[in-house]
């Protein structure tokens, strides 16, 4: 995963703030330089928040208010505070049968909540939900939530995030001497526990552990009436915010129809102004490939679907039940062999009733004493035969329809269907893949072209669709908000139904200690020796990275102090001198090479993770100086695939070469909080937010310009 | 097309996995593509589920808390669904005495349905692939 950008509305201090970030190959760097008390951490709270969620990314599980405090103060009731961050992702997927294909694709997710201000609990934080969009060459689409788990969870792995979000003081506490050693070992192992993934493993056996004590689980005697109280409260709210949020939509709505309207009149004046020079192959061939990927993805949704109709047919069927079916034709065959199919009386019988003679010459009258006599025989034959022959005409029926029906050797036609179609989809796609790949050649020798009123409609066609996307993804979160909170007020309803008729109750429980206690067994020696395997690869990278920070080389010098830095089996963390002789990382070495030590352990695990993905560090060079704090910037941006660093002034003294020549971008943020006392000029805005300005680590405008302290 | 003796009953399925289900069919709303959705309806995935169970020698699970999803008149469209779980039901009771008793045989599809949703779901959410090409590996793989 790379990010590319990130928008932060009314979280905390970030009012409205938009981040970009290098993607560059040659330039993977990017800097955010901010003096202390500026959003750094916010934006890192930010940036978790807006992938995984209040519980997951937030300190106290959630529990941390995101509503302005300056709003609050003033007043206000609620906030609608919102993260939207647009990211690459490089995957390779499968296409069915060991077929591959690499899809380098962009998404925008975007999570919002609504916070109450509560005058009984603080702050209230309701509606979060999140919506993800894949956008592509003709706008976005909406991407389910299942998928949209998966590509978070595949691109940037939940469990990593504290190694690829962090801070050069939170990163020293896994050596911090203020921590106890068992402290710092379990920080060491929860962080390579993290790194194995193997926290549902360890949370699967905390669950077992506690399976016994939810059986005994009691109903409390809550306070109904206020219950009923504050639901009503609730379902009212709901139904206010959804009326708002509706006439919101239908606003968007009518702002998309006609910005949908403008932008194809800027498509068709791009047409025009092209065909008017010499041009004009190159319009009809960038028309003719749209139309070829239109035609790819219709034929792709198609061969899909033709895929996807072999889960569903008769071969599949027939697959699945050969076994059984096999068994009950053989019933039924015998049956038939043994005369016993069919057999059905009541129709003869009954045509008998319709003459006045039996078939063997027998009188049947209707007024001979003796032909009564035989037609209330026949009449009881029919009535014992009833349940018998409902019997044998079912199992008769089922024969006729099954008897020529073949239920082996099937799978092989059903193997030659789904190759055939998988292999005309994958051909499709791979087509559709160069179409696409033309298609951005055409764009950008049609950038490339000279043309001022072109390049201006083009400038605007960009505007226009970037506003269309923006204002598809707010209708598609107003919408989810609705259905949201539609979905909410029903369950409020029905909580409400509940909560009047509610007296209370008490669960039973269950005894299924044994089957837990074997299972937690089993998945405690899975864990254990997944972990030695993946401690040895962290620390001999944590090595490698740590000795190139410091500058160590025990090779080429005897007199080095520092020759190794190891993790224990018992995840310490060790540093050894000349002769192996061991030192303690928390005593014996100074600061920067102890921020350095921790900084290496952290990109050692995002090496060894194997996954392509940011490092996001805030303040990561403080205490340090001279060689250790170039080189450790320098192995920092060589060991990521992309390193995004909160940087304060003093941090940025000493490494400004080495900025000029990696970071791809360079911005600044401002607290106007700080002026008087460290800012030199008067701010321009009225309230609390973090503003950013272009000036990068070399530059200061009126918004950024600091001052120093005054020595008297 | 055969007579549906199960014409008068409707097609359940346990209520907690009733909206799990609707997420991986074409019908059950949004814009997915086949390969999230690779089911085109709910009966659909009903019946690969029940085929999944008998296939796997899977105890019957009977469940209390149900949601309807369609009358079982649908299944007359597919009429070999029909023959198919009678054809079951009798190789697995090996009674033809039961298989008139049509209610009888359709709660055994019931309920077989019901044991194998677990396991087609958990198919179907598999984070290292798409749930078309996850059912089709596991139909694939099906000696």
């Amino acid at each position: 995963m790379k990010l590319l950008k990130a928008t932060f509305k009314n979280f905390r201090l970030l009012k409205d703030l938009t981040l970009e970030f290098s993607i560059d190959a040659e330039h993977p760097l990017t800097v955010i330089r901010a003096a202390n008390e500026t959003g750094k951490t916010t934006c890192e709270y930010g940036l978790m928040w807006g992938l995984y969620g209040s519980k997951s990314a937030l300190p106290k599980k959630g529990d941390y208010p995101l509503f302005p405090a300056d709003l609050k103060a003033n007043g206000d009731r609620n906030v609608e505070v919102s993260v939207e961050i647009e990211f690459t992702v490089e995957s390779i997927r499968n296409v069915g049968r060991g077929g591959q294909d690499i899809e380098n694709s962009t998404y925008r997710i975007n999570r919002s909540c609504i916070e109450y201000a509560d005058v009984s609990s603080g702050v209230r934080r309701e509606s979060e939900r999140t919506k993800m969009f894949k956008i592509n060459s003709s706008g976005s689409e909406p991407v389910s939530e299942v998928e949209a788990k998966r590509i978070i969870e595949s691109a940037l792995p939940e469990a990593l995030k504290d190694v690829y979000f962090t801070d050069g003081d939170r990163a020293m506490s896994f050596i911090e001497a203020a921590a106890t050693q068992g402290v710092k070992r379990k920080r060491v192992s929860n962080a390579v526990e993290a790194l194995l993934g193997i926290e549902t493993l360890n949370t699967t056996v905390l669950h077992l552990g506690i399976v016994s004590k939810r059986f005994s689980q009691e109903i409390d005697n809550t306070n109904y009436k206020a219950e009923l109280e504050q639901l009503n409260d609730r379902i009212d709210s709901y139904a206010e915010d959804i009326l708002d949020w509706e006439t919101e939509s239908s606003e968007l709505e009518a702002q998309i129809i006609s910005g949908s309207k403008e932008l194809r009149t800027i498509k068709v004046q791009i047409e025009e102004a092209l065909k008017l020079g010499d041009k004009e192959k190159l319009v009809d061939e960038l028309a003719y490939t749209n139309r070829q990927i239109h035609n790819y993805r219709d034929n792709s949704e198609k061969q899909l679907q033709q895929i996807a109709s072999l889960t569903s047919n008769e071969q599949v069927s027939k697959i699945y039940v050969a076994d059984f079916a096999n068994t009950a034709k053989n019933l039924l065959n015998n049956l038939n062999k043994d005369k016993k199919l069919p057999k059905v009386n009541i129709p003869i019988l009954e045509e008998l009733l319709d003459s006045e003679l039996c078939f063997c010459g027998a009188d049947l009258s209707r007024e001979s004493t003796e032909g009564k006599a035989r037609r209330a025989d026949v009449m009881e034959t029919i009535a014992s035969s009833r349940e018998s022959d409902l019997i044998q005409e079912c199992a008769t029926s089922l024969f006729y329809r099954v008897r020529s029906e073949e239920f082996d050797n099937i799978k092989d036609n059903w193997t030659e269907d789904y190759s055939d179609h998988q292999s005309m989809y994958q051909n499709n796609v791979s087509s559709l893949r160069a179409m696409e790949d033309k298609l951005t050649d055409l764009n950008t020798t049609i950038d490339a072209l000279e043309d001022t009123m072109i390049n201006e409609l083009k400038d605007q066609e960009e505007i226009f669709t970037s506003n269309i996307s923006q204002l598809n993804t707010n209708l598609g979160m107003r919408n989810g908000q609705i259905h949201d909170a539609q979905a909410r007020k029903k369950e409020a309803e029905e909580e409400r139904t509940k909560v009047e008729k509610k007296v209370g109750k008490t669960n039973t429980s269950a005894n299924k200690l044994t089957l837990s206690r074997h299972a937690q067994s089993l998945f405690v020696s899975i864990i254990d020796r997944l972990k030695k395997e993946e401690l040895r690869k962290v620390s001999d990278e944590m090595n490698r990275v740590f000795l190139e920070m410091i500058g160590s080389d025990p090779d080429g010098n005897v007199l080095t102090l520092i020759t190794e830095a190891k993790l224990t089996d018992d995840y310490d963390i060790v540093v050894f001198g000349p002769n192996r002789h061991q030192l303690n990382p928390d005593q014996d070495l100074n600061g920067a090479s102890r921020r350095a030590i921790t900084l290496a352990f952290i990109l050692a695990l995002t090496k060894v993770s194997e996954v392509e993905a940011p490092n996001v560090i805030d303040t990561p060079l403080g205490m340090m100086s001279g060689f250790v704090k170039q080189s450790v910037l320098l192995q920092t941006i060589k060991e990521g695939s992309q390193s995004i660093l909160f940087l304060t002034h003093d941090e940025i003294k000493g490494v400004e070469e080495i900025l000029d020549k990696h970071a791809g971008m360079v911005y600044t943020l401002t607290n106007p909080a700080h002026y008087p006392k460290m800012l030199r000029n008067e701010p321009t805005i009225t309230d609390s937010r973090i503003i950013k300005c272009a000036c990068n680590h070399n530059q200061s405008c009126s918004i950024c310009e600091r001052k120093d302290m005054e020595v008297v | 097309m055969s007579d549906n003796p199960f014409a008068a009953y409707n097609i359940e399925v346990p209520k907690k996995y009733a909206e799990e289900i609707k997420k991986f069919c074409k019908t059950g709303g949004g814009k997915v593509t086949y390969e999230f959705a690779p089911f085109n309806r709910q009966v659909d995935l009903w019946y690969f589920s029940f085929l999944f169970a008998v296939r796997k020698g899977l105890e019957p699970v009977a469940e209390k808390e149900t949601s309807n999803i369609t009358p079982a008149t649908i299944l007359s469209g597919d009429s070999y669904r029909i023959d198919h779980i009678q054809l079951a039901f009798l190789g697995t009771t090996k009674s033809i005495e039961l298989l008139a008793n049509h209610r009888k045989v359709f709660d055994y599809a019931l309920s077989m349905a019901n044991a194998g949703f677990p396991h087609v779901l958990q198919l179907l959410k598999d984070p290292d692939d798409r749930p078309l090409w996850t059912i089709l590996d596991e139909i694939e793989m099906t000696q």
